[in-house]
């Protein structure tokens, strides 16, 4: 404690002194300061922009499928959860399929749905008609004009190693990828192919739905439109860069504290000497250098991250007049940044100043 | 002569490594923040010669305008012009809630443009509307690898699609950083018909039609008549599949420029802004720089003190004073290269990253020479200044 007040009382009783020891690490933590509070503020207006999303649609797949022609879903037991529900949903089956005619071939999907309701749902225009029975088809519009199909031709589908003829009853178009697709009523799709019998690959649904709810029967659902979160993403890893940027400069804090605090010890060995001759041992002399050391530290640390602060809101003030932005978040620190540079700088500079408070203490005065 | 050989050398490794990590971190943030300035303003430039940019005159962005597609047909057919690559920009989110950019190209037409290198599997081959390309930088920080399927969700309509990748590529440009697809998949993604793209990209003969001369060509409505023969087959079938036409009132800018433009109009940032970041961490580092040259003189106070006494103090400085500068400039310029190896590593490990894109540190040699000019000034005048301290401080010790 008396080694405590002692190193104390030496600082203040040199502020000039102090004061550069202050101003060199001070400035360098102000400057890792800086960006992190206005990045902040920053990622703080962009998150007010995101409006909270309330999901509406949806894609039910198999939890445990790679890819959505992995996914197989029972569907009489998802049907009647459904049914209970106030949701509109589409339930689908779609096998990868080879299509040919007499001009070519092209690898695409055949996609098995109640088609009336699905057109309904993605706002499909057709030409000719929603196939009737199992020897009829529809084909999408860039698919027929790849392959030069028009209604009434037939198309040759090859699924699960089987081959089977269809005659175009309609071409549609939607500006969507049934525009290369082959489809088919969902109950035909199970004829075609009597392994997937009552199995659907995916269900697309829109309504309001608790997707822990469904996890128990090992359906996913997946929300869709994730605007926010995408911006959310954006906006955050942008702002981790500005984090690793700050961390890079602290590294500067040690040898900034080595520097500060040799300079501190050479400042400082009248004193030793006065302290050897009075019989303190080094390793008492070390901890008084060390107790200055970490004074100037701390006040460093505090006076750094205020000056960053402030700093920041004068710059962001100012370049938001010059540059007429419109008012921003002022910059601050979170918690979690402010533990962040506490904790990373406090390290740094009191173990940057370790190897002088040694070098000294141990040198003959 | 005799003041050099009282001279410590060792001490002057103080010198020598806190001006170089100085001149590290300085130069670390000019490369990050200057690069950071360059990846976004270059995210449509090529290595491809007169590349101008084809977009709507109301859009914020080349990336989010909507423009017709009759475009094409109006600037192929023009003389002069030598390529064109209608676009489609999208964002979409991967099953692991990563957003990325989608890009739908005619991959005929966009590699007239960018030389892709195919470092594993293939290319696009346009014709399927369910493939996929990864560039490498998506590649390493989505970890995609080519035969994966990859469920897309697009962030701005309610669409998906599942894609397979078909390959790997590296551009050298930003679309390292994105996913290519057909044009009409990345259309459905954007929620666009058939016969809108983003944007589309324009290579022309300066000596046949100069840059000025090409909005001119752009007068016409374009929708009329066949598609031009030159167009590839995916390009034919979305005009065959095209209803209407889209008004659209274009301009026509370089590549860059038309990025500067967005970044100085919607982010009042131009590359004074991230010099500026560059300068304060200077600023913040000078107290540093400084400190260490006094240290160094004060280690020599006794033999500067004495020779001073005797009326060599033009001595002392002309023999001090080149040791700091030429020890601290060359330490400043290895810290230079140190620190833009670390930004370049941290580049390679995605941790710089703005936006969805990754920072290619910018390295000019402007700016080793003046970080380590700066630095080796500060450390100079410091010296000096210490220098000039001794005599009081010795007399009075």
């Amino acid at each position: 404690m008396i080694l405590l007040s002692l190193a104390f009382k030496d600082l203040v009783s040199e502020p000039k002194r102090l004061l550069s020891y202050i101003l060199t690490v001070g400035s360098l933590i102000a400057v890792a300061v800086i960006p992190l509070a206005v990045g902040n503020a920053y990622i703080q207006q962009l998150m007010m922009f995101i409006p909270r999303q309330d999901y509406h649609y949806y894609l039910l797949v198999n939890s445990s499928a790679n890819s959505l022609s992995d996914s197989i879903i029972d569907y009489k037991l998802l049907e009647n959860i459904l049914n209970l529900k106030n949701v509109d949903y589409s339930p689908q089956l779609m096998r990868r399929c080879n299509v040919a005619s007499g001009v070519g071939s092209a690898v695409t999907f055949l996609r098995g749905a109640d088609l009336n309701q699905l057109y309904k749902f993605r706002g499909v225009s057709l030409r000719g008609r929603i196939p009737m029975n199992l020897s009829e088809a529809n084909v999408g519009i860039l698919l027929a004009e790849r392959l030069n199909l028009s209604v009434n031709d037939h198309v040759e589908v090859e699924l699960s190693g089987r081959r089977h003829v269809f005659r175009v009853a309609g071409i549609l178009r939607c500006s969507c990828p049934y525009d290369e697709e082959v489809l088919v009523q969902l109950r035909e799709a199970w004829t075609l192919i009597p392994d997937l019998n009552g199995k659907i690959t995916l269900v697309e649904l829109s309504g309001e739905i608790d997707p822990q709810r469904l996890a128990y029967l090992n359906i996913r659902a997946i929300p869709l439109q994730p605007a926010s979160q995408a911006v959310t993403d954006i906006v955050e890893s942008t702002f981790n860069t500005v984090r690793n940027w700050a961390l890079a400069i602290c590294a500067m804090v040690f040898a900034s504290s080595y520097f500060a605090s040799l300079k501190m010890c050479v400042d400082s060995i009248d004193r030793v000497a006065v302290l050897r001759s009075i019989g303190f041992s080094k390793r008492r002399i070390a901890l008084f250098l060390f107790y200055k050391a970490l004074t100037a530290s701390l006040i460093s640390i505090l006076v750094g991250i205020s000056i960053g602060i402030v700093a920041s809101q004068v710059i962001f003030r100012a370049a938001s007049l010059v540059l007429s932005i419109e008012a921003y978040q002022p910059p601050t620190l979170t918690l979690s940044d402010l533990y962040l540079v506490l904790t990373v700088v406090g390290i740094l500079s009191v173990t940057g100043s370790v190897p002088s408070i040694i070098r000294v203490a141990r040198m003959r005065v | 002569m005799m003041l050099l050989k009282t001279i410590k050398w060792r001490k002057l490794t103080l010198i020598l490594s806190i001006v170089s990590i100085a001149s590290a971190i300085v130069a670390f943030t000019a490369s990050v923040s200057l690069g950071a300035f360059h990846t976004m303003s270059n995210l449509l430039s090529t290595s491809a010669g007169s590349v101008m940019i084809v977009y709507g005159a109301n859009a914020r962005s080349p990336q989010t305008s909507v423009i017709s597609l009759a475009v094409y047909n109006e600037l192929i057919s023009t003389r002069g012009v030598e390529a064109v690559s209608p676009e489609v920009v999208s964002v979409a989110v991967l099953s692991n809630g990563k957003p990325v950019v989608v890009r739908g190209v005619d991959p005929r037409s966009v590699e007239g443009f960018i030389e892709f290198k195919v470092l594993d599997g293939a290319f696009l081959s346009g014709d399927r509307y369910f493939e996929a390309a990864a560039g490498l930088e998506a590649s390493r920080r989505l970890g995609l690898k080519t035969g994966d399927r990859v469920l897309l969700r697009s962030v701005l309509t309610r669409n998906y699609i599942e894609i397979e990748i078909v390959g790997v590529y590296e551009s050298l440009t930003s679309l390292d950083d994105e996913i290519l697809v057909p044009v009409q998949t990345a259309q459905w993604l954007r929620g666009l018909p058939p016969n809108a793209v983003s944007m589309m990209r324009v290579k022309i003969d300066e000596e046949l039609l100069p840059r000025q001369k090409l909005s001119e060509a752009l007068g016409g409505e374009g929708a009329g008549g066949e598609v031009a023969s030159k167009a590839s087959r995916i390009i034919s079938l979305l005009f065959s599949a095209s209803t209407g036409n889209i008004p659209s009132r274009l301009v026509i800018r370089e590549a860059s420029e038309s990025m500067q433009e967005f970044l100085g109009r919607e982010t009042k940032l131009n590359e004074a802004s991230f010099w500026s970041i560059a300068i304060l961490v200077f600023a913040g580092s000078i107290s540093t720089i400084a400190l260490t040259p006094t240290l160094f003189i004060l280690d020599h106070a006794r033999e500067i003190s004495i020779i001073k006494s005797i009326g060599g103090v033009r001595r002392i400085q002309s023999a001090v004073l080149p040791i700091v500068l030429v020890s601290s400039f060359l330490a400043g310029l290895a810290g230079s290269m140190m620190g833009y190896l670390l930004s370049k590593a941290f580049s390679e490990s995605s941790l710089l990253v703005v936006g969805t894109y990754t920072i290619k540190p910018a390295m000019s040699m402007i700016i080793p020479l003046v970080s380590a000019g700066l630095t080796s000034i500060v450390a100079v005048v410091a010296a000096k200044i210490a220098t000039d301290s001794v005599k009081t401080e010795a007399w009075i010790g």
